[in-house]
């Protein structure tokens, strides 16, 4: 069976085949945290009642968490004013269900934007590529009915159809999408105004925004790719790194005074790096990226800590090594927090840490990754994050 | 250090015109939100419901005053009737 995503994923079956545990902690405003109650929690308590399920890979989008299992179905629970969940209706769901609308298909990738989320569905004949929730920026891809949401799940077209079309990867800002096809080229749609599409209209303004999936113009075939809340970028074959959009908090790699967004695609230097881009992934208005020596970089946004490392000011658009980590295996960022596992399984967590998003037991603010007394004799196979709140994936004890 | 998290332009925020009230993404998963009204008084600071962070509306005062004109203009003409 196809494991659950592209994202490197290290979660797994237990050898005993029993099934992976998942905690979780931070912000549950909405019963994101599947506890049956909207209460937050400061430090890691486990998901009860999830029977025989076994979750390999959570992730979530604002308010809301997406779940896949190890028969690639996808549960959800949390925000649903929207329709995020999929669910046809608009309630909240404090408990992880599953969805009906999508139950025979087989889930192997789902992403979740502010309100709204993307999965894909590999098929035989090609991977179909679902989306549902707010269509307010044409972030779904497709007409909805209403105009502004769908509760339902419905498939994107991507230019030039459906057929034997292969995902390599799916990623969301607040209000935008970007996919990855296997053949390395990249495409966009959603909010554009911050020209985080990356291509331009005839008139050579950047769209305000767009449902069709357009193809980003980039110099050489990508391997990966993220996005931030008004940003994009993506990793060349040769490794090669490209950014668009804002750059507000210097996100773009570029001085804040100097440049406010790009509507086209910059490269940015990735020489820092010393070795390759194993992976890159982003919060709203920062970014990391783990090399292949196990090494975590950042820049942006960083006055609660984001940076992991000592800054001067709100924000510092030098990529810069977080010296006192190493040996990362896995990295994922929450709206203004991160994520981490070491070689030697520990989890650990860094930035906004107000609803316990760090899962340290307080909600101070945490400028040195490290790892949650909670987490101490933890082996964690795998994290995912929602805007402010955070899951661990781990081996039942 | 500002007070503020961000400062948002108006047209950034999302209108819902049951509650009327303007809504933007709080980093937290809730919402920020400033009603019509306190955008009429003058008001500027979007707080979220669940957390402590604020951020500032950037938004042209007279573009919120228009409601306040017509009332006065139609209470002058009723006096005037």
């Amino acid at each position: 069976m196809k494991m659950t995503t592209t994202k490197d994923s290290c979660a797994s079956k237990t050898p005993t085949d029993q099934p992976n545990k998942i905690l979780c902690w931070g912000a549950n405003s909405y019963g994101q945290l599947s506890q049956g109650n909207k209460d937050d929690q400061l430090e890691p308590i486990p998901i009860a009642d999830l029977q025989d399920t076994n979750i390999l890979y959570i992730t979530g989008g604002g308010g809301h968490s997406l779940a896949i299992t190890d028969e690639n179905k996808l549960l959800v629970c949390g925000s649903n004013s929207r329709g995020q969940l999929g669910l046809g209706h608009t309630e909240d769901v404090t408990v992880l269900t599953s969805l009906p609308e999508l139950h025979n298909k087989l889930i192997n990738q789902v992403v979740g934007g502010w309100d709204f989320t993307l999965a894909v569905a590999g098929q035989p004949q090609g991977d179909v590529l679902y989306s549902w929730g707010s269509n307010s920026f044409n972030q779904l891809g497709r007409s909805s009915h209403p105009n502004n949401f769908s509760p339902i799940p419905g498939i994107i077209s991507l230019p030039g159809g459906t057929k034997n079309v292969k995902i390599k990867h799916i990623t969301a800002g607040l209000r935008h999408c970007m996919v990855l096809t296997e053949q390395g080229c990249v495409f966009t749609w959603g909010h554009g105004k911050k020209g985080q599409l990356g291509y331009l209209l005839p008139d050579k303004s950047a769209p305000k925004s767009a449902q069709q999936p357009t193809k980003v113009e980039l110099p050489e075939p990508i391997i990966k790719i993220f996005c931030g809340s008004y940003y994009s970028g993506a990793v060349s074959e040769q490794g090669n790194l490209y950014v668009w959009g804002c750059n507000k908090y210097g996100q773009l790699a570029h001085d804040v005074t100097t440049l406010t967004s790009s509507s086209l695609p910059i490269q940015i230097s990735s020489h820092i790096f010393k070795t390759g881009i194993k992976q890159i992934t982003s919060g709203w208005t920062h970014i990391l990226v783990l090399t292949d020596d196990g090494n975590v970089y950042s820049w942006g946004r960083g006055d609660y800590g984001q940076l992991g490392r000592k800054i001067n000011g709100i924000c510092d658009f030098t990529p810069s090594r977080i010296e006192n980590i190493q040996q990362i295996k896995y990295i994922t960022c929450g709206s203004e927090h991160n994520l981490a596992i070491d070689s030697s399984g520990h989890l650990l967590s860094w930035g906004w840490n107000e609803h316990g998003i760090c899962g340290t037991g307080d909600e101070l603010n945490v400028y040195k990754p490290s790892v949650p007394n909670k987490l101490i004799d933890i082996n964690v196979r795998h994290i995912g994050c929602g805007a402010g709140h955070s899951f661990g994936v781990v081996e039942e004890t | 250090m500002s007070i503020y998290h961000d400062e948002i332009e108006i047209e950034d925020m999302e209108y819902d015109e049951e509650t009327e009230t303007y809504y933007y993404p709080c980093p937290c998963g809730d919402k920020f939100e400033i009603s019509k009204e306190e955008l009429e008084d003058g008001e500027d600071v979007a707080k979220c419901p669940s957390c402590s962070l604020l951020i500032k509306v950037i938004y042209d005062p007279e573009d919120f005053a228009g409601d306040e004109e017509t009332v006065t203009v139609t209470k002058s003409e009723l006096a005037l009737a």
